[in-house]
């Protein structure tokens, strides 16, 4: 019974993961996509729970902790405090409306599904859960590209990093905790030092828009 | 004689002491002197041992005209009469410029740096010797850098602007050069680094055609860029006059000989030159000659005047190898033999010859920059009446320049002639075609040098001073003037023993199959010494005669003045003198004159002062680098849209490349 | 063993300057604690230079010749450039360009660097190697922006967020490695150790190694600085406080291009045959080579102008190492010539951005006037990156034209006509510079410092291996570097 469904629930969070990659990048207020963006992490950090029974590979329930923790509550605060402390406007930034960003990311996610056509006749993991990884990566890039606030693109890097742990989860099923700790604390500390760096930019500027970075062209 | 080969490597090690030494002597004033009389020491030494080499055909330690160095030495240098020869060249600059240093030097002392300049003068003359002396590709280019990156030093030793813009043209040309070279060379050596010349000539006949003339052609290039030949001349006549004079002697002199060199050097690495490609040598190096005289004729600026001069002798010289070259590649039989010889006898005599009244004629015009403070030619005049001795030297100068009789260009310049008379008359059309075409420009050419010369020697010391400087000129050191007399006395001197000199200088191209004697055609042969008395035969017979039938009553009066005082301001000016030439060649001597009136308030047409503003541009500045150099920096503005500032287009590239990249892998 | 002594000489370098709050005794303590870095990488770097690669019992470092030459070179251009950084801390906190409690965290963060990058070059497992890399990132990030301007801050954020970016696309590849191990039968923490992976490699499927390079390529090439991945690096080389400059031109990235070229061993091993690879490091290194060409040309600023020599003498090495043995051997001399030279020319740079507070070429005239020494050098510099014997890259340069003239001919004629223009920007841009008289007289003679001390160490290091590199001893100590790959 369990053999049966836990599949099926690995797709299940896939797919909610998916689609809330489109939520995150048509967004334009900070507050709701912090919010679903913590959402999408502790979907990240469930899928990695329920992957740790498939395989049995306990470790992993370890990461999924971590992720919770880290991704779901503490980074997602952290960036709103800085936000509230700095003045800096609720209101996001972008190149494109939201409807041409949800679009767009329909578009990218559907070329994400083509390329992991292409790579899971090469590589044997499953198919949509390569597909939803490139996808998170891609709409994550889409966010990095199209947002013209360094919240948005704080963000988008995030979004990216689980897609791509997505993919590390679904192709190795980790490898091995020492190493996936260190990688998590990479992206914890790059995220605290890129808060640092929006943080005096908002100061400096009391904006943190990026094209405040213009400056350096020749 | 085993102390030869000991000899040759002293004689080299010499400069690199010299570099440590000056800057170990720093500013004091005997360091000069020491740094000095050392090089000196150090070029007598090589002089000795070149020439003991050029006459040493008994020696056990050379075989075949190749002296053999002992192991590790060997992957590096070797000496052969050819090296020899052109190492005459290295140490006589060498010993001349230093003894000329002795004086010249010191009066700059707060211009230049001195132990800066006198470190980069002998690393120079190092690089230049151990050119030279190189066996194997690896070594010649790296030395030809150490040579080409210490004269840069050279050119911009007074750090003023317009040196340092010389400079850039200079170093850019340089590099240019020297990756043509690197490129033709390791072509023939097939990619080998460290292939010696030798078993360079072996492999190459193996290449395939295309290689080989694409190979051919880059060390043209990479050797014609050094020797000052259009289009890649451009550079020389900023950049050898803004050197020190001392050192526009050696690189006039010398450094263009060892460009000179090289080129010879490697026509022996190929097996045969088809027709063409010594007809591009031959066409380039008459229109860089044209050029060169042209711009020589019109030139107001006494360094520069001779630089351009330079790049003429350069010119004629590339065009005898060419000549040869079209000779050696046509089926003459037996009689090409004589015809290459009497080429090889011009290219020998005249390298000579150029090196002797071109450091000469620097020196000398170092020596009236030096008291005068001015190079403009039209600021000059009246000299001869101060320096007598010094003006007939620079007058047996000139006229070495302008190859006339009885000085020693004039008999390489008649081989030349002949040469091409006889070439002509052959009959065969492929000969007789880019004969005629040499014969009726190197008239032309022959014809402007003198002009120049009559201009450059009549605007220094003719007339009356033309500047309050050239009117209280003092006395010149003794060491400015010694070397200058010692090169137009061995201009002369080499004129006395022409033929003699080709015979002896004959076993420098020994090594090659074109050529067994080095002499001029049979007709074409004068005895000097023949011409010389005739000279001296007319002159006193024009003597006598003014004497015996002139009036010997002299009338002393002013010069009739129109009732004007005459001043120095009327006097003939080396602008006015060529404006003939402007005239006739105005579409290649681009003169721009913009004469601006400024009037004493804008409302009032009345004049307050008048300048004239004029500049001589070259054809080829026109035409090719400077649309060149727009465009270049036009791409460079396109690329540089990379830069955007954008970090989102940064993002979008780094994604586009992953998309690119992936696209291979799939 | 040594490599213990090494990491724990960080920590020793890490802790040592945290003990004082003066300037200058803190200069002194991060003096002591480089020096001795310098020589526990000596102790480790010589010996491993001249036997096989192996392997720490604990399976997490990976010590082979390759790696020693960049342990040698990390170790030696971090003790200069804390040698440089002293008097440079010094001038900055009494022209107070930055606060004294600064002074602490600079050197703080140096240490951690330079101990991300031995744990990067070391490290036998792919994962840590990823882990220590995106540490030398994270490091820097602040010291690029240490001067907390607007121009720092912006050339930080955009240094932080492409390379981190690039670093996760890294971090695909190593994944897909691991996953390519998992199918040859290593897995978990087998499955990303190098050593083991080498032994495997020709078993490893090529179809996953292939796709795992791309994203390792173009991750870790964005910290190489390949174009078009390197909009960051003369924004961050240029703003960064110099000597942390020559660290990062002259050694990270370095670092990096090992990690990719550890990744290419991998995946030609995989591939057999193929010279699928090597393609793909020709038209990067070519591209890297040729577009900043146009940036040297017309630069304006003469940090930015190093910054971008480094880009393009990195597309040097990058090229030369898709050219087989011959070209592997031209690379690790250029490497190893490019190193000395350019983090020397950034300490130069760093005395001249003292003494004149601009980094605009317009505004600096006679350096050669106002500070002989340090005009000295930086002439100097100029001439051995320019390739000028006795510099190593006059040989490297040398060789590559002989190895790729005849297997790569088109891609050498565009390389070398974009050398002639970096050439001429160089000597048009940076001549004037040093030699031009300005009008001013200077109000004191330059004061000997450290900072020449490591300048002279570098310019004897440059002229040794320039001429070593001659010798047929030279060719066969890089031989026998790069053998063992």
């Amino acid at each position: 019974m369990m053999n049966f469904s836990l599949p099926f629930l690995l797709v299940l969070i896939a797919g909610s993961m998916l689609m809330l990659s489109f939520v995150l990048a048509s967004r334009m207020r900070l507050l709701s996509l912090l919010r679903f963006f913590a959402l999408q992490s502790i979907l990240l950090a469930a899928y990695a729970g329920t992957l740790s029974f498939v395989r049995a590979e306990w470790n992993l329930l370890v990461m999924a902790g971590l992720i919770v923790v880290l991704k779901g509550v503490i980074i997602p605060r952290f960036l709103m405090r800085v936000a509230r402390e700095s003045g800096a406007s609720q209101r996001l930034e972008s190149y494109a409306r939201p409807t041409t960003l949800l679009f767009c990311s329909g578009i990218v996610s559907i070329l994400s599904f083509i390329a992991a056509g292409a790579l899971t006749s090469v590589v044997g993991s499953g198919y949509f859960i390569t597909a939803v990884s490139f996808s998170l990566l891609s709409v994550g890039f889409l966010m990095l590209v199209s947002r013209k606030d360094l919240f948005g693109q704080i963000i988008g890097f995030l979004v990216m990093e689980n897609g791509i742990f997505t993919f590390g989860l679904a192709l190795t099923g980790g490898l091995a905790l020492l190493i996936e700790v260190g990688i998590l604390f990479d992206v914890v500390v790059g995220f605290a030092l890129m808060t640092i760096l929006l943080n005096w930019v908002q100061k400096q500027h009391a904006s943190a828009r990026t094209d405040l970075l213009r400056e350096l062209t020749d | 004689m085993s102390f030869i080969l000991p000899l040759f490597v002293f004689s080299l090690s010499i400069p690199l002491v010299v570099a440590v030494v000056a800057v170990g002597v720093g500013n004091r004033s005997w360091g000069n002197i020491l740094v000095q009389l050392l090089m000196i020491f150090g070029g007598v030494t090589g002089f000795i041992a070149s020439t003991l080499f050029l006459f040493g055909g008994g020696d056990s330690s050379i075989v075949s005209g190749l002296l053999s160095f002992p192991a590790p030495l060997d992957a590096w240098f070797a000496i052969d009469t050819l090296r020899a020869f052109f190492l005459l060249f290295v140490y006589a600059g060498m010993m001349l410029t230093s003894l000329y240093s002795l004086g010249y030097l010191p009066k700059y002392r707060g211009v230049y740096s001195l132990p800066a300049l006198n470190a980069a003068l002998a690393l120079f003359v190092f690089g230049m010797g151990a050119t030279i002396m190189s066996a194997s590709i690896f070594s010649f280019l790296l030395f030809w850098k150490v040579m080409s990156v210490s004269a840069y030093f050279l050119v911009i030793a007074d750090r003023s602007a317009e040196s340092l813009s010389a400079g850039f043209s200079y170093f850019l040309m340089t590099h240019i050069g020297f990756v043509s070279l690197l490129a033709g060379f390791l072509l023939l050596s097939g990619g080998n680094v460290f292939a010696s010349f030798l078993s360079i000539a072996a492999s190459a006949a193996g290449l395939s055609s295309f290689v080989r003339a694409t190979a051919f052609f880059l060390l043209f290039i990479g050797f014609g860029s050094k020797a000052g030949l259009v289009p890649l001349h451009q550079w020389l006549p900023y950049a050898h006059p803004q050197a020190p004079s001392n050192a526009s002697a050696l690189m006039s002199g010398v450094m263009l000989k060892v460009a000179l060199f090289g080129f010879i050097q490697s026509l022996f690495l190929f097996s045969e030159i088809p027709l063409w490609w010594s007809c591009v040598v031959m066409a380039v190096g008459l229109v860089s000659a044209f050029f060169g005289v042209l711009h020589a004729a019109v030139e107001s600026d006494v360094k520069r005047l001779l630089a351009w001069s330079s790049i003429e002798n350069m010119g004629l010289l590339f065009s005898a190898l060419g000549g040869i070259g079209i000779i050696g590649s046509l089926p003459l039989g037996l009689g090409a033999q004589p015809l290459i010889g009497a080429l090889a006898f011009f290219v020998a005599l005249h390298a000579v010859n150029h090196f002797l009244f071109k450091s000469g004629l620097f020196m000398a015009a170092g020596a009236v920059v030096s008291e005068t403070h001015t190079r403009d030619l039209d600021q000059l005049g009246g000299l001869a009446q101060k320096w007598p001795l010094f003006s007939a030297a620079f007058l047996a100068l000139s006229l070495a320049a302008s190859a006339l009789p009885p000085f020693g260009a004039f008999y390489g310049e008649w081989a030349y002639l002949q040469t091409l008379v006889a070439a002509i008359g052959s009959g065969i059309t492929a000969l007789a075609v880019p004969a005629g075409v040499a014969l009726s420009l190197i008239s032309l050419i022959s014809g402007l040098a003198i002009f120049t010369f009559a201009k450059a020697f009549s605007s220094i010391f003719l007339g009356r001073a033309r500047t309050n400087h050239a009117e209280n000129v003092g006395h010149l050191h003794w060491a400015l003037v010694t070397p200058v007399v010692l090169t137009a006395v061995a201009s002369l001197a080499t004129g006395l023993v022409a033929v003699p000199l080709g015979s002896l200088i004959a076993g420098a191209t020994s090594t090659g199959d074109w050529s067994a004697s080095l002499a001029p055609l049979p007709r074409a042969s004068i005895n000097p010494l023949v011409v010389l008395l005739i000279v001296m035969l007319t002159l006193t017979l024009a003597f006598v005669a003014s004497r015996i039938f002139g009036a010997p009553r002299i009338r002393r009066t002013d010069t009739w003045d129109c009732g004007q005082p005459l001043t120095r301001r009327m006097e003939y000016t080396a602008t006015g003198f060529a404006a003939p030439i402007r005239f006739f060649f105005k579409s290649i001597v681009l003169a721009e004159k913009r004469m601006t009136a400024t009037p004493i308030i804008a409302s009032n047409p009345w004049i307050a002062s008048r300048s004239l503003e004029w500049k001589v541009s070259s054809f080829w500045e026109r035409a090719l680098y400077e649309p060149l150099g727009k465009l270049m920096l036009r791409v460079a503005d396109v690329i540089k849209h990379l830069q955007s500032g954008v970090v989102q287009f940064y993002l979008l590239l780094v994604f586009a490349t992953l998309v690119v990249v992936m696209s291979t892998a799939l | 063993m040594f490599i213990s002594l090494l990491f724990l000489s960080c920590l020793f370098a890490f802790v040592l300057p945290l003990f004082s709050r003066r300037v200058e005794a803190i200069g002194v303590l991060a003096l002591t604690g480089a020096s001795a870095l310098f020589l526990s990488a000596l102790a480790l770097g010589v010996p491993a230079l001249f036997v096989a690669p192996s392997v720490s019992p604990d399976g997490l470092w990976y010590l082979d010749p390759f790696a020693a030459i960049l342990v040698i070179i990390i170790g030696f251009v971090q003790w200069t450039a804390t040698m440089v950084s002293v008097p440079y801390l010094r001038t900055e906190v009494s022209h107070g360009a930055i606060g004294k409690k600064r002074v602490r965290e600079y050197y703080a963060l140096v240490t951690f660097f330079v101990l991300s990058m031995f744990a990067a070059v070391l490290s036998n497992n792919l994962g840590l190697m990823w882990v220590a890399l995106e540490a030398t990132t994270l490091a820097t990030t602040l010291l690029v922006s240490f001067y907390a301007k607007e121009a720092s801050l912006e050339a930080a954020w955009k240094y932080l967020l492409l390379c981190s970016v690039g670093i996760s696309l890294g971090l695909l590849g190593v994944f897909l490695t691991a996953y390519a191990a998992a199918t040859s039968g290593l897995t978990g923490v087998a499955g990303i150790s190098f050593a083991n992976l080498l032994s495997v490699a020709a078993t490893l499927p090529p179809e996953v190694m292939r796709i795992a390079f791309v994203f390792i390529l173009v991750g870790f090439g964005t910290k190489v600085g390949l174009v078009p991945m390197h909009a960051w690096l003369p924004d961050a080389h240029g703003r960064t406080p110099s000597p942390v400059s020559g660290l990062l031109s002259g050694v990270l990235l370095n670092v990096a291009l090992f990690a990719l070229i550890r990744y290419k061993v991998l995946v030609d091993g995989a591939l057999g045959g193929s010279r699928w690879s090597d393609g793909l490091f020709l038209a990067f290194g070519a591209l890297s080579f040729i577009v900043p060409a146009a940036f040297i040309l017309v630069q304006k600023n003469y940090k930015r102008l190093l910054a971008y020599s480094s880009i393009e003498h990195m597309g040097f090495v990058v090229f030369s190492f898709g050219l087989g043995v011959p070209g592997m051997i031209v690379g690790t001399m250029h490497l190893i010539g490019h190193a000395l030279t350019k983090s020397m020319l950034f300490f130069a740079a760093g005395n001249t951005l003292l003494h004149f507070k601009t980094t605009k070429i317009a505004n600096v005239k006679g350096v050669l006037q106002a500070l002989p020494i340090t005009g000295g050098f930086f002439l100097a510099g100029i001439l051995a990156i320019l390739a000028v014997p006795p510099s190593p890259l006059f040989v490297s340069e040398f060789r590559l034209v002989g190895a790729a003239l005849s297997a790569e001919p088109w891609y050498l004629a565009g390389m070398l006509l974009a050398g002639a223009v970096i050439f001429a920007g160089f000597i048009r841009l940076l001549m004037p510079m040093l030699f031009q008289r300005s009008s001013e007289q200077p109000a004191s003679r330059e004061r000997l410092n450290l900072s020449h001390a490591a300048m002279a160490l570098h310019l004897v290091a440059i002229i040794a291996f320039g001429i070593f590199f001659l010798t047929p001893a030279g060719e066969s100590f890089i031989t026998n570097i790069i053998k063992s790959l």
